[in-house]
């Protein structure tokens, strides 16, 4: 700060003073305004301090564990997030740099503020109700800390653990676009990230995640949700950890029933996309009764149907390749015999 | 943001005229109904966007985090349909290529329109974000003369661990030599940019806008860096020198040349106002713009499908529904081996395209149209276009993503437009040296791997794209000087020979033909089952029935339609051109015409030169190939034709 000369306050100081302004904003008092401008004066010194600027020195390692521990007694994190709402535009930003650059400290093989989250679940839980209509001008501040904490499978776990997870399928479908491919985002990273976790959370919630909320992504009128949802179930039944998931998914008609009719979406992206969950099915060797019938009922109209499937995609060689494969197994299809 | 209700934005807002294009889609003016607020609406519809949904949000999400007086305003964005509506600031004075169209910017204009810039970029700089295509038309007045960045189409958000991004967009006239040689990407990118748009600000165009873009890029890392020359000040020049400095590192920031002579002593931003004044005017003059045309409605794309099997519903019921698990019976053991091997495949495999296989494949099939044309304009005596000899493939440009492309198949029609509206078009033409081809490196093709629209705009480019624009655009990305595999000598005397009408010459010359396609078939240990069954076809049908139409898809398929499109291009040019030009056109189009008989006579000849002649191209081209993967481009070459 330039009226204090050289002198800066310290990482106690600033913390200390950051709260109180926060407090006395939450309060919504007559100094409301008076309020607004410490936040954001304290925040952009506590972003100075962890990022150094065009003026400073880069920080010292003692002054980023200083502010980090102070960070932790002070529970200013929480605050910070709970109040983000109150918040103007810019220190909103602040907000999610500090918060990002904190969580990634590492001293050795620790991650401090990860431990510390762990034990501060409400943080996670805080974060992602950003995505609630009250504040939809927290959602994509709220995101960006959200996607940083997905980094880390402590928290990953958390989250996706968490009743607040499945708040996510009407988050990613409301109709404001920024917020909910934000919200897929976070989502997707969620599901994907850290592939053990997400398979153990799949297996074990196979009902809740897909017949009860996943279906009616896949169905949803929205066509954004429609399409990313689809290809990241093609991506996750891919996925060889998922391997328990897929075949179960792959054993239900309903499943392939909704495939086959997607891909006679008038979206060719959808339809591009409901491909390459259909060849799953197709591709399985070990086929349930049902599944067999509905292949074997429309054997002819599925290769008549593949056989003109998206023929303008004749540089994608891995694509025709596996279209001429599935025309093959369905043309040799053959009824169980009888027991 | 004040639009956060599940709304339709048709209700919301009133669309007005279109004013321009971004880099997503089309931009019209707007009024919000509820505040009756003026606002520009940017339309992109989703089904038809080359880039992917993700793509499309990076944009979005770079826009709503910026708040600075120096960048259009984002207010927010919904979907209607397949139809995405981003509602923006609305800036009435146009953008400084649009004011650039009503007369030259005195030089005080333009330190004014760059000090605002240099505001911006200071301010995305800060945030640690780019903005990766700077130029005229990317900067935008309000009719206070007040000055914004806008189309942020290609901005990217650095995070904090990676201070520098691998890609490679932007518009190849004012792209900094380090994005094209090494796809590396940071804020000081941005300041060349800026510096190239400094001497469009003052000459109207970019450096070396009359060349084409494809040798731009191969130019700017090699060529000492431009400078604004004429009659400008030490200070402006000096500026402009800063900005262009080859080595990033020597380049200053944004916040350091806010503070240079040239920007310091820049006026207030409402001496702009002359310069929006003057355009309006302009406009006038000139009428109606056909960018200010109203769109009555969108298209509605039920149109599109149709067919009974896209119609026809599936069948669905089942009887005796229960879960059977257990494997089948008359599966053996082989069986159940090859399906799990695919099983494992299909896992492994990724939605993306083949990527560098597939990709690769696309340039030589390309290139044997080229080769093709090229054979053909040298049988009509035109001379054939070469690269040039200090061109080295050790120059090879940096790979190209789908940006690039789209970029420069915009740039290639501008191009054309421009060359044929001049009077040394065909000088122009054939002097434009393509630049050596792309090498693509495994991590570019790692790249392509997991962005499945890469092939899509090749797809729509080449399907549409006329032969003779797929051979200059092909022969610009090859960079391979083309090889008349077919010497001009021999094509000439065989044309003299059967012109004669001599029996004896005809003989000869047929006898001549089969022992050539005997010397080459000896070359070719492995010859193709389907040039086999042609073989075996022809015999059959007996020596009675020699004019029957040959079976070769190669010739039919391929090798005739190219030829016929070059004879109607040519023979098209006669009646516009005068009595010596129309003769000219006339004679060519009459020499392609035998050509076509040369390639009918051989193949009926000796039943499957046709495909021997095409994979010897391709072998010329690409020696490297080995010939599975020739028959595969062959293929595709002749089934794409169809």
């Amino acid at each position: 700060m330039p009226l204090f000369g050289k002198s800066q306050k310290s990482p106690v100081e600033l913390v200390k003073s950051l709260k109180e302004a926060i407090n006395a904003l939450e309060a919504g008092d007559r100094k409301v305004e008076k309020a607004q401008e410490d936040v954001s004066k304290n925040l952009v010194s506590i972003k100075n301090m962890l990022y150094g600027s065009s003026d400073a020195e880069p920080p010292a390692d003692y002054v980023v564990a200083q502010l980090s521990q102070e960070l932790y007694n002070s529970n200013l994190l929480l605050l910070l997030i709970q109040n983000l709402h109150r918040i103007d535009f810019e220190g909103k930003k602040h907000v999610a740099l500090i918060f990002n650059n904190v969580l990634r400290r590492q001293i050795g093989t620790r991650s401090p503020t990860v431990e510390y989250i762990c034990t501060k679940p409400e943080i996670l839980f805080t974060l992602m109700a950003g995505y609630e209509d009250a504040h939809p001008e927290i959602a994509l501040n709220s995101g960006t800390m959200l996607r940083e904490c997905a980094r880390y499978e402590a928290l990953a776990k958390i989250m996706l653990h968490s009743d607040e997870f499945f708040k996510f399928f009407r988050y990613v479908e409301v109709s404001t676009f920024d917020i909910a491919s934000d919200a897929f985002s976070t989502f997707k990273e969620l599901l994907t990230r850290h592939k053990l976790l997400c398979a153990e959370f799949l297996d074990a919630n196979y009902d809740k995640f897909f017949s009860q909320h996943y279906q009616r992504l896949l169905n949803s009128e929205n066509y954004v949700t429609r399409r990313q949802s689809l290809k990241l179930l093609g991506e996750l039944l891919l996925d060889r950890h998922n391997f328990t998931v897929m075949t179960r998914y792959i054993s239900e008609p309903e499943n392939l029933k909704l495939m086959m009719n997607m891909l006679k979406e008038k979206s060719r992206n959808i339809q591009f996309e409901a491909f390459h969950v259909f060849k799953v099915f197709v591709a399985n060797p070990n086929k349930p009764k049902p599944i067999l019938d509905i292949l074997l009922r429309n054997q002819t109209k599925l290769v008549d149907f593949l056989t003109n499937f998206h023929t303008d995609r004749s540089e994608d060689e891995q694509f025709n390749d596996e279209k001429a494969y599935l025309i093959k197994q369905i043309k040799e299809l053959k009824p169980l015999p009888e027991a | 943001m004040s639009w956060t209700e599940k709304v339709d934005p048709e209700l919301i807002f009133t669309k007005q005229e279109r004013i321009g294009k971004g880099s997503f889609g089309e931009v019209f003016k707007g009024i919000d109904n509820r505040t009756q607020q003026v606002v520009a609406i940017k339309i992109i519809d989703l089904e038809e966007a080359e880039d992917e949904i993700d793509d499309i949000q990076q944009e979005i999400m770079v826009l709503s985090q910026c708040d600075s007086p120096y960048v259009t305003k984002y207010y927010g964005s919904f979907l209607k349909g397949t139809k995405l509506w981003i509602i923006m600031e609305y800036l009435g004075g146009g953008s400084a290529l649009d004011l650039m169209k009503a007369g030259s910017f005195e030089e005080m204009h333009i330190g004014i329109i760059l000090r605002e810039v240099l505001k911006g970029l200071d301010y995305l700089h800060s945030e640690r974000k780019l903005h990766r295509d700077i130029k005229a038309a990317n900067v935008l007045l309000s009719e206070q003369g007040d000055v914004k960045l806008a189309d942020f189409g290609v901005a990217g958000q650095l995070t904090n661990t990676t201070s520098k991004r691998n890609t490679f967009v932007g518009t190849p006239f004012w792209m900094a030599p380090e994005v094209i040689k090494q796809s590396q990407y940071d804020a000081k990118a941005d300041i060349w940019s800026l510096g190239i748009t400094a001497i469009e600000l003052a000459k109207g165009e970019p450096p070396n806008s009359e060349l084409h873009p494809m040798r731009v890029l191969f130019l700017i890392p090699k060529n000492n860096p431009p400078q604004l020359t004429g009659s400008y000040t030490k200070s402006f020049k000096d500026f402009v020198e800063a900005c262009l400095n080859k080595d990033p590192e020597n380049r200053p920031t944004a916040k350091e040349l806010l503070k240079y002579p040239f920007i310091k002593k820049a006026k207030k931003n409402a001496y702009l106002i002359d310069l929006i004044d003057r355009f309006k005017k302009w406009k006038v003059s000139k009428g109606d713009e056909s960018e200010t045309e109203s769109e009555n409605s969108d298209s509605d794309s039920d149109a599109k499908q149709g067919g009974s099997s896209q119609d026809e519903p599936w069948i669905m019921t089942v009887k005796g529904l229960h879960i059977n698990s257990a494997p089948r019976a008359g599966v053996n053991s082989f069986q159940l081996q090859e399906h799990e091997l695919t099983m494992q495949k299909l896992m492994q495999t990724t939605h993306s395209p083949a990527g560098g296989g597939g990709v690769q494949a696309s340039p030589a099939a390309n290139a044997l149209s080229s080769s093709v044309s090229a054979v053909a304009a040298s049988a009509s005596s035109v001379s054939v276009i070469t690269a040039n000899e200090g061109v080295s493939s050790a120059s090879a440009l940096p790979p190209q993503n789908s940006h690039v492309h789209n970029h420069n198949h915009n740039n290639i029609n501008n191009n054309n437009i421009r060359n044929l509206s001049n009077k040394h078009a065909t000088t122009t033409m054939l002097n434009a040296a393509p630049p050596p081809s792309s090498v693509t490196s495994s991590s570019s093709a790692s790249e392509l791997q997991q962005k499945r629209s890469s092939s899509k705009p090749e797809l729509r480019q080449s399907r549409s794209a006329a032969p003779l624009d797929q051979v200059e655009d092909r022969r610009a990305s090859l960079g391979l000087p083309l090889q008349s595999s077919v010497p001009t000598p021999s094509t000439a005397e065989q044309q003299q020979q059967r012109r004669s009408s001599q029996r004896e010459s005809f003989h000869a010359n047929n006898a001549a033909l089969v022992a050539s396609c005997s010397s080459s078939s000896n070359n070719h240990s492995h010859e193709e089952h389907v040039a086999t069954n042609h073989a075996s076809h022809v015999k059959h049908s007996g020596a009675g029935q020699r004019l029957v139409q040959t079976n070769s898809a190669c010739l039919n398929n391929f090798l005739f339609p190219v030829l016929s499109d070059i004879q109607r291009k040519y023979s098209g040019g006669g009646s516009a051109g005068s009595g010596g030009s129309g003769g000219r056109n006339i004679g060519v189009g009459s020499d392609i015409g035998d050509l076509k008989s040369v390639f009918e006579l051989a193949e009926r000849s000796s039943p499957g030169v046709s495909d021997l002649f095409m994979k010897e191209l391709i072998h010329m081209l690409v020696p490297g190939y080995s010939e599975t993967r020739i028959n595969t481009i062959m293929d595709r070459a002749i089934r794409n034709r169809k």
